[in-house]
């Protein structure tokens, strides 16, 4: 799933692709397409709001793409390059409704201030301050059957959050690689992936909290 | 209740996690952050629960793609080939 993220186009096996691709290889295009169509639309829907929106915003990106291989540069990604389409794409807003721009706005301001923990868990008198009054929930390693928890609450994180984090986490691109495909600072590209993270660590605590309640 | 060291209290840590998965730290506090981890353990919990939220979200599986998007993806090939041909 993630064997391509870090692989430039560089490397034999990502030029031999390229190659493929601009000469109208469909058996190499088709393997790419089932490779990266599903990761796509779920980071459509994060634009779109709506699965079948998402999945049209994945089949603009891929006109766009194949329109754009003769100017993938030297060095790049093709997996970066066709997520930096779909932001393209996305930009263009022809078919879909942009909700995130202004959404963005308030994430950004809201990863500068927002607390990672609520306060109340921590002390606030005394030598040991700031030290944990109420400390984790305790949870192991999340396995298959919390899949769909992490899902849903991946969904509610804020747009630019939720951006970060499935390019990060779910997909496996660098810091640095967000960072220029979200035009985000590298530090911006850290608040919003530190945020995200909280957000889902948090929601899985009280997840393993309300079912710890109801044993 | 925890053991907080006096220098970078619990609430700190929890807010600096992500720089130090990432190796942005800087170095004193990030002296500070390890001297601390050997004495709190839920702040050893909470760094290792955020490192499994990020595996987590690493396996999360693809959504499938049916035949029809497979086949759109397809036809927009199909439309640059034949746009390119004489």
């Amino acid at each position: 799933m993630h064997a391509d993220a870090h692989t430039p186009a560089s490397e034999p096996d990502e030029r031999e692709l390229l190659a493929a691709l601009r000469g109208y290889d469909e058996a190499a295009f088709g393997r790419f397409v089932d490779q990266h169509h599903g990761a796509l639309v779920r980071f459509a829907l994060v634009f779109t709001g709506d699965a079948a929106a998402a999945e049209t915003l994945a089949q603009e990106t891929w006109a766009a793409f194949v329109t754009s291989l003769a100017r993938v540069p030297s060095g790049s990604r093709l997996k970066t390059w066709l997520f930096r389409s779909l932001l393209g794409c996305a930009g263009c807003g022809r078919s879909r409704t942009l909700r995130s721009a202004s959404r963005d706005l308030d994430a950004r301001a809201h990863a500068q201030a927002a607390p990672s923990v609520d306060p109340a868990r921590f002390m606030t008198e005394g030598v040991w301050a700031g030290g944990w009054s109420a400390p984790p929930c305790s949870f192991g390693e999340l396995g298959e059957e919390l899949r769909p928890q992490l899902s849903a609450a991946l969904q509610q994180l804020p747009a630019s959050q939720r951006q970060v984090t499935i390019l990060r986490d779910v997909e496996g691109f660098s810091a640095q690689e967000v960072s220029e495909l979200l035009d985000l600072t590298e530090p911006q590209q850290r608040a919003l992936l530190h945020r995200g993270r909280a957000q889902l660590r948090s929601a899985l605590e009280h997840y393993f909290e309300q079912r710890a309640g109801s044993v | 209740v925890s053991s907080a060291h006096p220098h970078l209290p619990c609430k700190r840590v929890v807010e600096i996690v992500t720089d130090y998965m990432e190796g942005k730290l800087d170095p004193a506090e990030h002296g500070q952050l390890e001297q601390h981890l050997l004495l709190c353990d839920p702040c050893v919990q909470y760094i290792e629960q955020t490192r499994s939220v990020a595996r987590a979200l690493r396996d999360l599986p693809q959504p499938p793609v049916s035949q029809a998007a497979h086949q759109a993806a397809l036809a927009a090939l199909r439309r640059l080939k034949a746009q390119d041909e004489p």
